[in-house]
């Protein structure tokens, strides 16, 4: 028999084999399936962690200062963005978000939204909506149309059905909108419908077009070819300030369809973090037998590297919703949306920068500051700035002049939204939020995780209430009673009938 | 069963726990610290350590 030594031990023994295949059957997850579960009204916690003392799946909220979090109390968030860490143990295909909040809001900030990090070099989120206050309250004066989670307001009612509508403006735009920009769409796909501007109406003898100033990190642009041909060209600068290798990746999409793209490797001659410039770098893209119309430019890179002397053989280039400029010189731009985010990455980049008629004093560096540039309605609005240092953003687009702007997006409903203006017709893809005892609201979101960014086993999950600053109590603020994520993907029972082609 | 032969395989115990901890760590980095305390682990470790240091003898 065994002496109690050798017992002691097998339990022991025993129990760290079970410990590891406890953990190999949480990393394997053989169902498909991962909940991250997160109440922030109570103490409760998973059985697991909180009994053996292990950190929640669902991390502490980031940036703390823009959030109050008590033991017993809802999260309240009080500006914008605040981000979290989703842990799971192995990468999923599907995630359903169940968030359980009570918003305070007010028409400066209609809008809250979730998402994940799904580019890690453009830094872009894939966002749905958790709430628009346009769409649950303010459209009441509106004629509605609704499928499922499809629907169509309209300014006088015109349309009988959504089916009338999106058939009108899909064959025939001229019939839905008598005016441009009459129509505002919300989380709606256009990839099907026309773009937003004709373009038959361009200019189709356009010159050469040299893009004056350095831009930094990931961009993306829109231009018009009139020709068949496409010359593109420019170089690069690597800063070296990042401990990272810098390549970049110009990809041009003509609707969806990749027609060329271009790798440009980090040649890594200069020690990374440095914070030596390298040499530049001369790329170039000549593609022929194009057709003429609409492309899009992706640059993906990381900040680290500089676009400069861009060189393409079209005057309608516009850079979509961001502009992170470097010059020491003056700079001049247009818009097309009414209204400016700015922020200073350098105490030199400080100074008066002028939006229309309107001035904006940039007096601290991280600060995003905003500004509205006169009445909504106008074509463009002219940029000035004495020096670069600063990124622009706005829901436009930026070009070097008016008359060569091109945005075939259309209007957003979102928190710049003007309803008194232009707008006939408002149609969003939008589920309500379901009403909940003492006022709380249940939103779902769906999204498909299969390409987002992972890093550390974890997705980076951003909650964005767009205009929520905890300087201006006006803007209010949001209570999160709750966070469930539900992740799917295939079990093992799938993969292994897969893997013998069952 | 003598004190000294508990703590001992206590000790043997969070000791093979730790290195699981880590090797785990390395591999899945996240998936243990989900659910144990590496602190608390690392804390009982030590006190199993002291005690076996205390109460076992060649």
């Amino acid at each position: 028999m065994y002496s109690s030594k050798s017992k002691l031990r097998i339990f022991w023994l025993g129990l760290v084999i079970l410990i590891l295949l406890f953990l190999l059957w949480q990393k394997v997850s053989p169902r498909g399936e991962w909940t991250c579960e997160q109440n922030f009204s109570s103490n409760s916690f998973n059985i697991l962690p909180g009994v053996l003392g292990g950190k929640d799946c669902l991390s502490k909220v980031s940036p703390a200062d823009r959030v109050i979090s008590s033991n017993n109390g809802p999260l309240l968030v009080l500006a914008d963005p605040v981000y979290f860490s989703v842990f799971t143990p192995r990468a999923f295909s599907r995630a359903e978000v169940s968030i359980t909040y009570r918003p305070h809001l007010s028409s400066a900030t209609p809008i809250i939204e979730a998402g994940f990090l799904a580019d890690n070099k453009l830094w872009r989120y894939d966002l749905k909506p958790v709430y628009n206050l346009w769409l649950e309250q303010d459209l009441v004066n509106w004629s509605s149309l609704s499928i499922d989670n499809l629907h169509l307001f309209q300014r006088e009612k015109k349309f009988d059905s959504i089916f009338d509508f999106l058939d009108a403006w899909q064959n025939n735009t001229s019939t839905v909108c008598s005016s441009p920009n009459c129509l505002a769409v919300y989380n709606f796909d256009l990839k099907d419908f026309p773009p937003a501007i004709n373009l038959d109406l361009l200019n189709k003898n356009t010159k050469s077009l040299i893009f004056p100033y350095t831009l930094r990190g990931s961009h993306q642009f829109y231009f018009y070819l009139s020709g068949e041909d496409l010359n593109l060209s420019g170089e690069l600068l690597d800063r070296n300030e990042g401990k990272d290798r810098d390549d970049a990746e110009l990809s041009i999409y003509y609707g969806q369809k990749n027609i060329a793209s271009l790798l440009v490797k980090d040649d890594g001659v200069e020690i990374e973090g440095s914070g030596d410039d390298g040499p530049a770098k001369f790329f170039t893209i000549n593609r022929d037998n194009l057709k003429p119309g609409l492309y899009r430019l992706d640059f993906r890179a990381s900040d680290d590297l500089m676009i400069n002397n861009l060189n393409i053989n079209s005057q309608y280039f516009s850079a979509l919703h961001k502009v992170w400029l470097e010059d020491d010189g003056p700079i001049d731009l247009v818009t097309d949306a009414s209204y400016l985010q700015v922020k200073a990455f350098n105490p030199a980049a400080l100074q008066t920068l002028t939006f229309n008629q309107a001035a904006l004093e940039i007096e601290e560096i991280y600060t995003q500051y905003e500004i509205r540039g006169g009445e909504q309605g106008d074509s463009w609005y002219n940029i000035h700035l004495n020096r670069g240092g600063v990124i622009l953003e706005n829901n436009g687009v930026f070009a070097l002049e008016g008359e060569f702007i091109l945005n075939p997006n259309y209007p957003r409903l979102d928190r710049s939204t003007d309803l008194t203006t232009s707008l006939d017709y408002i149609l969003a893809d939008y589920e309500l939020a379901q009403a909940l005892p003492d006022n709380w609201l249940q939103s779902n979101l769906d999204f498909s995780t299969a390409n987002f960014y992972r890093e550390k086993g974890n997705y980076n999950l951003i909650l964005s209430i767009p205009g929520l600053k905890s300087d201006q109590a006006a803007s209010g603020y949001l209570e999160i009673k709750e966070i469930k994520i539900r992740f799917y993907g295939n079990s093992l029972w799938f993969k292994i009938k897969n893997w013998l082609n069952l | 069963m003598k004190k000294n032969i508990i703590f001992k395989e206590f000790f043997y115990f969070f000791s093979a726990l730790l290195a699981l901890a880590f090797l785990v760590e390395i591999i899945f980095p996240g998936l243990f610290i989900l659910y144990f305390n590496l602190a608390f682990l690392t804390v009982a470790w030590l006190i199993s350590a002291l005690l076996t240091l205390l109460y076992v003898r060649q």
